[in-house]
C-alpha cells in the first residue's frame, strides 16, 4: 500500500534553471541549501490566491498507480491549476511514475510541491530505464511498441529534467499555476 | 479495475470496456483483444465508460489496429476526450478511426469502404 504523508516536510531546497538551454543535467539541476520554511505559505493581504498546499509525499507501487492520479489530481486543483492544466500534470506523473515502477524499481516515490507559481512534481526510483539516460530524444519508434510516456510527459509539462544515474531515476517536472 | 465484455453486432465483434486503462490493467486488455481478434476481424472498441487511458494501453491498441488494418479493422467509438487524452497529445485520435458510438460506427463503416482513410495516399495539393 502507498505510505502518503501531506504537508510533513519542508521542501529539501529549490529546483533552479528550470527547462535553460544546458548541456547536462548536471548543470540544469542543483539545489541552494534548505531554509524553506515548513508549513503552507502565508496568504497575502487581499490576495484572492488559495493558499497552497503542502508538499505530498508518497511511495508507490504498480497497483497504487489510480491513488498516484487521484492523489496529483486533487492537488493540482488545490495548488491552482486550471483542470485542463491538472489533467495535463496527471498524465505527465502518471506516464513518469508508469515507468518508474515498470523500468526502474518496484516501489518509487512521488513529491509533489509548490514552488513560486508552479508546481512540480519529482519521482524517484532505484533503477535505470532505457531512454532515461540518453542525452538526446530516442530515435522515434512505432506507436505499437510503446515507449511514448516521456515524450507525452514532455509535451504537455512546462518543463521536465532527468536525472539518471546508476543509483536510480529521478524526474522532475514542472507546471506553470495559472 | 478494469472491465471487459464483448458482444457480437453483424460483422463485428464489440469489445466493452469500462474502468481504467493504465499498467495495472495493460496486460489484461492486452489478452482481451488477442482472443477477441481469434474470434473476429472487424472490432469496434467501445471506450465511452474508459475512465483513464495511459500511452502503454494506447500502443496496446495500435497494435492490434495495424494487425487487423490489413485484413479486417479495428475501430474505435465513444472516445472521451477528457479521459482518453493521449489519443489527442499523441496525434493517434487522427490515424485511428473514431466514431462518437458503436451505432455510429457501424452505420459509418457500412457506408464508407475504407476503415481509415488516414493509410490512404493525401491527395496532391491543387
Amino acid at each position: 500500500m502507498a505510505a502518503q504523508k501531506l504537508g510533513r516536510r519542508a521542501p529539501q531546497g529549490v529546483l533552479l534553471s528550470l527547462g535553460l538551454g544546458c548541456h547536462s543535467w548536471r548543470d540544469r539541476w542543483f539545489r541552494v541549501g534548505g531554509g524553506v520554511a515548513d508549513g503552507p505559505a502565508r496568504r497575502a493581504r487581499g490576495s484572492s490566491r488559495p493558499t497552497p498546499p503542502g508538499p505530498l509525499e508518497m511511495t508507490f507501487r504498480a497497483g497504487d498507480l489510480p491513488l498516484v492520479r487521484r492523489s496529483t489530481a486533487s492537488w493540482a486543483l488545490r495548488a491552482g491549476m486550471a483542470a485542463d492544466t491538472a489533467d495535463d500534470f496527471v498524465i505527465a506523473v502518471n506516464e513518469i511514475a508508469t515507468n518508474a515502477v515498470r523500468h526502474g524499481s518496484p516501489e518509487a516515490s512521488l513529491r509533489l510541491w509548490v514552488d513560486g507559481r508552479a508546481g512540480l512534481a519529482e519521482i524517484r526510483d532505484q533503477g535505470q530505464w532505457p531512454g532515461a539516460m540518453a542525452p538526446t530524444p530516442l530515435p522515434r519508434r512505432a506507436a505499437e511498441q510503446g515507449g511514448m510516456g516521456l515524450e507525452v510527459a514532455r509535451m504537455v509539462c512546462d518543463g521536465m529534467q532527468i536525472n539518471a544515474t546508476k543509483a536510480g531515476t529521478a524526474v522532475l517536472l514542472r507546471m506553470s499555476l495559472g | 479495475m478494469l472491465s471487459l465484455s464483448s458482444e457480437q453486432r453483424g460483422a463485428f465483434t464489440v469489445v466493452r470496456v469500462s474502468g481504467n486503462l493504465d499498467l495495472t490493467s495493460r496486460d489484461q486488455f492486452d489478452q482481451y483483444l488477442t482472443q477477441a481478434r481469434r474470434l473476429s476481424r472487424r472490432l469496434i472498441i467501445d471506450m465511452s465508460d474508459v475512465t483513464f487511458m495511459d500511452t502503454g494501453c494506447l500502443a496496446v491498441i495500435m497494435g492490434h489496429y495495424k494487425r487487423l488494418s490489413a485484413s479486417g479493422g479495428l475501430i474505435l467509438a465513444g472516445a472521451q476526450y477528457r479521459p482518453a487524452k493521449a489519443l489527442w497529445i499523441t496525434g493517434l485520435a487522427y490515424r485511428l478511426p473514431l466514431y462518437d458510438s458503436v451505432d455510429e460506427a457501424i452505420a459509418g463503416v457500412g457506408q464508407e469502404p475504407p476503415a481509415s482513410s488516414a493509410d490512404q495516399e493525401l491527395p496532391a495539393p491543387s
